[in-house]
């Protein structure tokens, strides 16, 4: 778009000529609603909308009232912006005062319709804000539930905040590991301190902070020659000081330090979790660069934790309060001096603190007009008070800032003089013309990292604020974040909460060895008058009649609905919290939530210890999903495993199936075959020649020792004492309860060494069950057990010509009938390799199941083929395989097992040795009356009366079709297939009494209206002798 | 044994493509190893000793791996150690090692079981701290510890090797998913694959 850049160059109305940490020489060009607006590299969002004169950024919640930036930091709680150059990198709720200008931006307000400078909600806003009372989601839409849908769309409509994108993000993500010694959280003065100090030890650090620099409030820290209150750091301006702390720090190859990362959760053992905002540009602008890791999600184990997180400095409360305009006074510092950017033309501050004159005296120098500086307190004394008074401001004292002027913006500032205690009213109020108010209630600790592993803040009445309470970890706070606010005090509590942290971990010599020493503060601050504990500013009219005064702005959370909750008989601060929606914004209340606890200790006549706080929990501010998410997306969102042979059957078009992770052939479709084509083809192939399966992912346990034979029969149900080597049997396996856990065939290779088979999804609990009960209950037994599922392909060749197929490519194994007999065991080589073959079978036909060392899995697979063709071999999938199997009605655990089914409620009572001389596991459960009790439900076959129709799996089984609903459900389908070879549908379920009732009916009601009869039968459905399989 | 071996990651078509010129991680394909899963209890001083008199060295502590000519041993669990040698070597080792278990113990070939790989470059600790949540600082994770940990969601065998190398064992069937996670970790600083199976 073709924009002359010096138009919107000098569109910065409101940047001064020259200052602030930006480079005037890199413009970059950004859009906000559709405008064209220029900033600089080092402008925040919010700075270059600010310098633009952009004052209404939004629209509040619930009055749908203009707001403007509040705040420069993260405790903004209305420059919240949608971002995102395309539809699928669309981010809402970014807070314009973190995020760092990107060239090519596309940014609007996340609220306003048609927009948020014209709002039409407002219009129902001030009508019906007088009803939207507290708790008036609570109150209002309850009842009748029948209108939700209908009120849901005008709340939606009304009050959202921000669009997520409905598109897959195209971004990347990762996360990483760190295991450092001392983490310090922040980056402020008191935070390098620690970091410097803690250095000196040659210990691991890692330095956070969530600015795009180091500093904390040191960035707006100024020349002490050209601003008044500068300071100087051992006789460096600050920034100097910073910058070569920066460089020590970075020249320390056990140092890492992070920028643009916030500390979002603070876990139990000192384990936190960090969000980096790597690079955001093609996500926000749109460009089409590929990407490199945008966000990454830092998971850091820390022997000790250094929080110096600071403080958010609190806005009062006042009539209007929320009008674009009003700032906190810090926010109005950080602009000027960081951003060269100046809020408006004329000031009014009003500040219970010394603090706040800072905010006069950074924009008298800027050369605009401070109108007054408002302070509550009686006569205070301080250098800031007589250097203000010097400078020609005009300070008012024993007065307040009791309401805003204005309509989209502050025009005015009304004054009054207030009583000592700041309670009432004692005057005339007169006003003030004004564009710009500044406030400073005092500074919140940022207490919240300190208290997410359950740790309390607690009340300082010194700091007019919580501080971090005990806490169990290895944790240390200093600066702000104790309430020490003088820069001095800061670089104190850093340098020594530095050296602690490293102390804990040397025993001895530790005394006297941080050689760090305390940075020199030199300040022209040098009185200081108390500040006073000022929130909510009186009104000449009640709060219930004065204009609204705002305590949390995300939520238009008033204080005079903080008063009526109190009457309305809240009076926990966390029912009155929830009741009002107080710090439930993406903000979390980091401005509002200690001013609305000391309107509620006002109205209940309380302190504020006495109110308390309500309980912080990760995380500090949003994350992105992706960053949660990190690379474990997509294709790499679970692993998939893959047998030997995957590539085989990818080349052979085969359709998978998830097993578990294991990515296992369901069919093989050829040409336009559908499913149950290529399945019926599989089927009468191997029933009619000989199939071949993959059954690599059958889990295998090699067991090993002395006891291995007694050992097996203690967890399973059947005998195992007589299994001689060279034979193979099947066996069940049950949990204490008696219910079905796990089956699959073991081989007996020696005396002292079996070969042990479970289902597929089984493999990783079985392994760790049989360990549990060797490692805690029979460690006498002398037993190994080694997993060998990857080390084994398994390929199983089942059908009638499946032993002239495997004569061609073996020929030391005597394959005859009577040499290796069904359930027989024998080593050879097969295609040359070195092979166990198993003749077991899960299809009742002919079979082997062939295990060769994983590494030549494909080359006897290609040997199969390579001889196959005159047999017909035809490779068969997992489907192919349930309905060959259900044919001869062997169960599947899992499908026709839920964990409530005992081996007798299978009809699998021949697997079930009651007579061993040690007790097996699950024998006492499965004698419990509930499972010997009549009219359990029992598998069985099903043979649809229609032989054509399917019934569905899962289909629910009833005695009486016409019985009026609620029905009696008297079981329910397991296995359900068309079974080419048979010509007819079969089916297993479990049927309440259903082994006593064979030959009768039960019906299945479907979904679709029709209902199915079944008669309950055998389900053995092939071969009742077994004759197919002993050939 | 005439026929050829096919090791897990031989057929992967990303180890033909991934020859990234100046790439941040090298990938060593060691393509099919013999690798032995001894089991022994410790407190069996006789079965130990004749174990390590097959090998030649003594079975390392925790978290320790042992190198001689023969093999490297590592330690698995307060019971286990993983054997890798020269396929050529894998059957004679391990007939006499179950000669000197003497029935007790177990010793079973796990060759087939696991792709062994070897990680190498300027990218190796970014990667790992990437990918697993133990602690590769090469304060703790010295040359010759071994570490059985996750990596990405498999769980594999980590050893630190000298120079800032690794190796890393995982099961087969896992192979590909650690071969794609790597990939996808390494896109900034670009990954080469090199066969070293042959």
């Amino acid at each position: 778009m073709s924009i002359d850049p010096n138009y919107l160059r000098a569109n910065q109305g409101f940047r001064l000529a020259d200052g602030g940490r930006i480079d005037r020489g890199d413009p970059l060009i950004f859009s906000f609603a559709g405008r064209r607006l220029m900033g600089y590299r080092g402008d925040t969002l919010a700075s270059a909308l600010l310098a633009n004169g952009v004052r209404i950024v939004g629209r509040s919640f619930k009055y749908a009232r203009p707001r403007g930036i509040v705040c420069a930091g993260v405790e903004e709680p209305n420059a919240i912006l949608q971002i995102g150059g395309r539809e699928e990198t669309q981010t809402p709720n970014v807070r314009a005062t973190e995020q760092p200008l990107i060239d090519g931006m596309v940014t609007r307000p996340v609220n306003g319709w048609p927009n948020a400078d014209a709002d039409l909600m407002s219009i129902f806003g001030s009508l019906g804000g007088a009803l939207m009372t507290p708790g008036f989601y609570y109150k209002t839409f309850m009842f009748p539930a029948s209108r939700w849908e209908s009120y849901e769309w005008f709340i939606r409509r009304a009050a959202g905040l921000g669009k997520s994108s409905k598109l897959p993000d195209p971004d990347r993500y990762d996360h990483m590991n760190h295991h450092v010694d001392v983490l310090v959280v922040g980056a402020g003065p008191t935070g390098l301190a620690a970091a410097l100090a803690a250095s000196e030890s040659g210990k691991r650090v890692l330095l956070i902070d969530e600015r795009s620099e180091a500093g904390g409030s040191l960035l707006w820290s100024g020349d002490a020659d050209k601003y008044a209150w500068g300071e100087a750091i051992d006789a460096m301006l600050p920034m100097q000081w910073v910058a070569n702390a920066v460089r020590r720090l970075d020249a320390n190859p056990q140092v890492a330090r992070l920028t643009h990362t916030t500390v979002t959760g603070y876990h139990d053992h000192n384990f936190l979790t960090a969000w980096e905002r790597r690079d955001d540009t093609c996500a926000f602008s749109g460009s089409d660069t590929v990407p490199g890791t945008r966000q990454r999600l830092h998971k850091i184990r820390a022997a000790s934790v250094v929080l110096a997180t600071g403080a958010h400095e609190r806005p009062l409360v006042f009539a209007n309060n929320d009008l674009p305009g009003c700032m906190t006074a810090s926010a109005v510092s950080e602009y000027i001096r960081r951003y060269a950017v100046i809020p408006g033309n004329r000031l009014v501050v009003m500040t219970a603190n010394d603090g706040g004159y800072r905010a006069a005296f950074d924009w008298k120098q800027a050369g605009r007009e401070v109108v007054a500086v408002i302070d509550p307190r009686h006569d205070p004394d301080s250098s800031a008070i007589q250097q203000a008074r010097e400078a020609g401001i005009t300070v008012l004292t024993g007065s307040a800032l009791v309401e805003a002027r204005g309509r989209k913006g502050v025009t005015g500032a009304l004054v009054a003089p207030i009583n000592k205690l700041a309670t009432f009213v004692t005057g005339d109020t007169r006003l003030l013309a004004c564009d710009t108010i500044a406030t400073s209630g005092g500074w919140s600790p940022a207490v919240h990292l300190s208290c997410h592993t359950g740790s309390r803040p607690v009340w300082d009445d010194a700091a007019i604020g919580f501080v971090p309470g005990p806490t169990t970890e290895r944790r240390y706070a200093g600066g702000s974040l104790l309430g020490h606010h003088a820069l001095a005090q800061c670089l104190a509590d850093g340098t020594e909460i530095g050296a602690q942290a490293c102390s804990v971990y040397s025993d001895e010599q530790r005394e006297g060895s941080i050689a760090a020493s305390v940075p020199q503060v030199q300040s022209s601050n040098t009185t200081e008058a108390a500040p006073m504990a000022l929130f909510a500013v009186p009104h000449p009219k009640p709060s219930s009649r004065a204009p609204k005064q705002f305590v949390d702005f995300q939520n238009d959370v008033t204080a005079a609905g903080i008063e009526q909750s109190t009457r309305e008989g809240f009076e926990s601060i966390e029912h009155v919290k929830r009741y009002n929606a107080l710090g439930f914004g993406t903000d979390q209340g980091k401005t509002g939530n200690v001013n609305g606890m000391a309107i509620v200790a006002r109205a209940l006549g309380k302190t504020l210890p006495e109110v308390g706080t309500t309980v912080f929990r990760p995380n500090y501010t949003p994350v992105t999903m992706g960053a949660v998410g990190g690379a474990h997306v997509r294709e790499l969102f679970d692993p998939e495993r893959y047998t030997p042979m995957h590539r085989w059957h990818v080349k052979a078009g085969a359709e998978f199936e998830n097993v578990g992770q294991w990515k296992r052939p369901w069919y093989y479709p050829q040409g336009n075959e559908s499913m149950s084509e290529a399945i019926a083809r599989e089927q009468l192939a191997t029933r009619n020649g000989v199939g071949i399966l993959d059954a690599s992912t059958l889990g295998k346990i090699d067991i090993r020792g002395p006891d291995a034979r007694e050992f097996l029969a203690r967890v399973y149900t059947n005998s195992w004492a007589k299994l001689a080597p060279g034979r193979c049997r099947y066996g069940l396996m049950c949990g204490e309860d008696g219910m079905v856990m796990d089956d699959g065939v073991t081989a007996c290779l020696a005396d002292d060494h079996f070969h042990m088979t479970t289902t597929t999804g089984g493999a990783a609990h079985v392994l760790s069950w049989l360990e549990l009960w060797q490692q805690t209950e029979w460690p006498e037994l002398d037993i190994f057990f080694t997993s060998v599922t990857d080390q084994w392909a398994t390929i199983s060749i089942a059908g009638p010509n499946s032993r002239a197929l495997l004569d061609e490519l073996t020929d030391d194994i005597d394959l005859s009938a009577e040499a290796f007999g069904f359930m027989d065991f024998r080593t050879g080589h097969v295609a040359g390799i070195a092979a166990r073959v198993f003749r077991i079978s899960f299809t009742g036909d002919l079979s082997y199941e062939i295990n060769v060392p994983a590494h030549h899995g494909q080359t006897v697979w290609d040997a199969l083929f390579n001889c196959g063709e005159r047999y017909g071999l035809t490779p068969y999938g997992t489907e192919t395989m349930h309905v060959l199997r259900a044919e001869k009605g062997f169960i599947i655990v899992g499908q026709d097992t839920d964990g409530s089914v005992t081996p007798y409620d299978l009809d699998h009572g021949w697997a079930v040795a009651g007579n061993k001389p040690f007790s097996f596991i699950g024998k006492r459960g499965m004698q419990r009356s509930d499972c010997t009790r009549e009219e359990r439900k029992q598998l069985v076959g099903l043979k649809c009366s229609d032989p054509n129709t399917v019934i569905p799996e899962g289909a629910q089984a009833v005695r009486d079709p016409a019985q009026p609903i609620p029905m009696s459900m008297v079981g329910h389908v397991t296995s359900s297939y068309y079974s080419a070879f048979l010509g007819r549908s079969i089916a297993m379920g479990v049927i309440k009494g259903g082994l006593k009732r064979k030959g009768e009916k039960v019906y299945f009601p479907l979904a679709d209206g029709r209902t199915l009869e079944a008669t309950l039968c055998d389900p053995v459905f092939l071969d009742p002798e077994g004759a197919r399989g002993k050939v | 044994m005439t026929t050829t071996a096919r090791p897990p990651l031989a057929h992967n078509a990303l180890g033909r493509t991934a020859s990234a010129e100046n790439a941040g991680l090298t990938i060593t394909d060691h393509g099919v190893t013999g690798l032995l899963v001894l089991r022994v209890k410790p407190e069996r001083v006789e079965l130990v000793k004749a174990v390590e008199t097959v090998l030649g060295v003594a079975l390392p502590g925790a978290l320790q791996s042992a190198t001689v000519d023969l093999a490297v041993v590592r330690w698995m669990s307060p019971d286990a150690w993983l054997i890798s040698l020269e396929m050529t070597e894998r059957e004679r080792i391990e007939a006499a090692l179950v000669q000197a278990l003497d029935g007790h113990g177990a010793v079973v070939d796990v060759s087939g079981g696991y792709a062994h790989i070897e990680l190498s470059g300027p990218s190796v600790l970014e990667v790992l701290k990437t990918s697993t949540a133990y602690d590769v600082h090469p304060d703790n994770f010295v040359p010759g510890k071994v570490v059985g940990t996750t990596f990405a969601k498999a769980t594999v065998l980590l050893r630190a090797l000298g120079g800032g190398s690794c190796e890393v064992l995982v099961r087969r069937s896992l192979a590909d998913y650690v071969l794609l996670w790597l990939d996808k970790a390494t896109t900034d600083v670009g990954m080469r694959y090199v066969n070293n199976s042959e």
